[in-house]
């Protein structure tokens, strides 16, 4: 499964919302109307699956798919 | 004929050091902000219980302009707290100087009648339900009485039920959106002002007005958060499994308050984490049982306290947070209460706490010991009943070290590294959770856009 289908399905699964169609550059808040703890919970998620760690002063700023996959890619990276 | 219904809302603070503090902690700011964004469920139950054939509009304080020309409404409604009563009453003057009638209602106007009805040409007290319809009948046939006595009971079955008109809201930015499953809690702690002062006895919705509500809210909303407008929610664990069930598909995002016996239910709790709970607010008032003598009645809460760290990780473990709330200035606390609460938050993992001061409201019970006891500062301090701001003596420490203990322990608690600590400490209890927390959503009914690729 590809990043970007896996942050699709950790979304869907820590919203309780259907996502099929949140595109990488929304605002989820503004798109879903997530709450703080909910985008708490997908950081959370995408840690755990990933192994990688979101800067703990930086967690407002991952407000995007984008902005996560990102940052996942980027840490991937570090490890190689 | 045209009803106007006017909301107060908002997070008022007086002392200026504490307004001043408020600004610069960023949790304290951030659940301001959700509070003044609820809507009043209040006025859109008085919205329901208006006969068909009148219209209704409601709206915000913040919607009116002070410059513009009054709306030609037939009457108003203007329900209001204590902290905004003195502005509530304003407004009913101003209404009122153009001939426009005004009728007051809500907790504070229930709680002081004769006070209220100087600024009204008609007041209601307890609940709308009972009352409102035979206001609206009696102002139509131009008979309308200085007063109607809502009902005290059975405000939750036919005939005095009325859904509340969600549609009201239609097209406005709300994001959350509140919805009573209950009225009362019979824990009748000393200090409450909330429902129980309008109620005889804790009443409960039945479950499928609840749903019934929700989707109702659901309709013309988009994504709202739910906040279950009730004092404690979870009482009767039997009907609050029946409930979570019956929510649990639609997928909904919520918030209640409750007391901290519901962590004795484990299948209670798993249905909190299924149905979508993401917090519950906790009346833990102090860490300390001894502090927590004479509190309620029968001493429940010194009776739980001991437990309290125990019940935050078996709730929080479902990944449902707990929002604690502590009370300070309590007959029994010293100058040392303010290090002990930040103690205990540290060594609860909490993610959210909310510190209020004791505010004696008037009608309730602490009001009327204080004010026998000559501890009372003023003798009508209303928009001081902030929650935030302090207006008794208290037994073991001056008003100042009040103060001053509640401004540190606000720079403790909210500052953005310590909560930043209790994000990560959250994150963390979330890793922990097994895949089955998290349900699958219902399908969705909308076509499936192409794959985008993220980068």
């Amino acid at each position: 499964m590809t990043l970007e289908r896996e942050l699709h399905r950790l979304l869907s699964r820590v919203s309780i919302k259907n996502v099929d169609d949140v595109r990488p550059e929304d605002d989820l808040v503004e798109k879903l109307g997530i709450d703080s703890l909910t985008a708490l919970q997908l950081l959370a998620a995408v840690e755990k699956r990933f192994n990688v760690t979101f800067p703990d002063e930086r967690l407002d700023e991952f407000r995007s798919l984008r902005d996560i996959c990102t940052h996942v890619r980027n840490e991937q990276e570090k490890q190689r | 004929m045209k009803v106007g219904l006017i909301a107060m809302s908002g997070v008022r603070v007086r002392t200026p050091e504490l307004a001043a503090l408020g600004v610069t902690l960023p949790q304290f700011v951030n659940r301001g902000r959700v509070i003044a964004t609820l809507p009043s469920l209040g006025l859109l139950t008085v919205a329901g219980l208006t006969p068909e054939d009148v219209d209704v509009e409601y709206r915000e304080v913040a919607d009116l302009d002070d410059y513009a020309a009054l709306e030609p409404f037939d009457l108003v409604g203007i329900s209001s707290y204590s902290a905004q009563i003195d502005e509530a009453y304003a407004l009913a003057d101003r209404y009122r100087a153009h001939g426009i009638p005004v009728v007051l209602g809500g907790l504070h106007v229930t709680l002081c009648p004769d006070e209220a009805a100087q600024h009204a040409d008609s007041i209601v007290v307890n609940g709308a339900e009972g009352a409102w319809p035979r206001l609206i009948d009696d102002f139509e046939a131009g008979r309308l009485q200085r007063r109607y006595q809502g009902r005290r009971s059975d405000v939750f079955r036919p005939p005095h039920y009325a859904k509340p008109r969600f549609d009201l809201l239609a097209g406005r930015p709300y994001n959350r959106i509140t919805v009573q499953t209950s009225r009362g809690c019979p824990l009748n702690c000393e200090f409450c002002a909330a429902s129980l002062r309008i109620t005889s006895a804790f009443q409960q919705k039945p479950v499928e007005l609840a749903v019934d509500e929700i989707r109702s809210a659901l309709a013309v909303t988009k994504h709202p958060f739910f906040e279950f407008a009730d004092d404690n929610t979870f009482l009767n664990p039997r009907w609050g499994k029946r409930f979570l069930r019956a929510i649990a598909p639609l997928g909904i995002q919520w918030f209640t308050e409750t007391d901290v016996s519901v962590a004795r239910d484990e299948a209670l709790l798993d249905l909190l984490a299924e149905s979508g709970c993401r917090q519950i607010l906790i009346g833990l008032e102090s860490p300390g049982a001894r502090d927590l003598v004479g509190l309620d009645p029968h001493d429940r809460k010194r009776k739980w306290a001991d437990g309290y760290l125990d019940a935050i990780d078996r709730i929080q473990s479902r990944g449902v947070t707990v929002n604690g709330c502590f009370v300070v200035g309590l007959d029994s606390h010293t100058p040392d209460i303010f290090a002990q609460i930040k103690d205990f938050v540290n060594r609860s993992g909490l993610l959210e706490v909310q510190v209020t001061v004791l505010t004696p409201f008037p009608g309730t019970p602490l009001y009327a010991r204080l004010h026998r006891e000559g501890r009372l500062l003023e003798d009508r301090y209303w928009d001081r009943c902030t929650l935030f701001d302090v207006n008794f003596r208290p037994m073991h420490m001056s008003v100042e070290e009040l103060e001053a203990g509640m401004r540190w322990l606000f720079r403790e608690i909210y500052n953005e590294t310590e909560y930043t600590r209790r994000k990560r400490n959250y994150m963390e209890i979330c890793k922990k959770l097994p895949s089955t927390t998290y349900r699958t959503p219902m399908p969705s009914t909308r076509p499936r856009p192409a794959e985008e690729k993220l980068l």
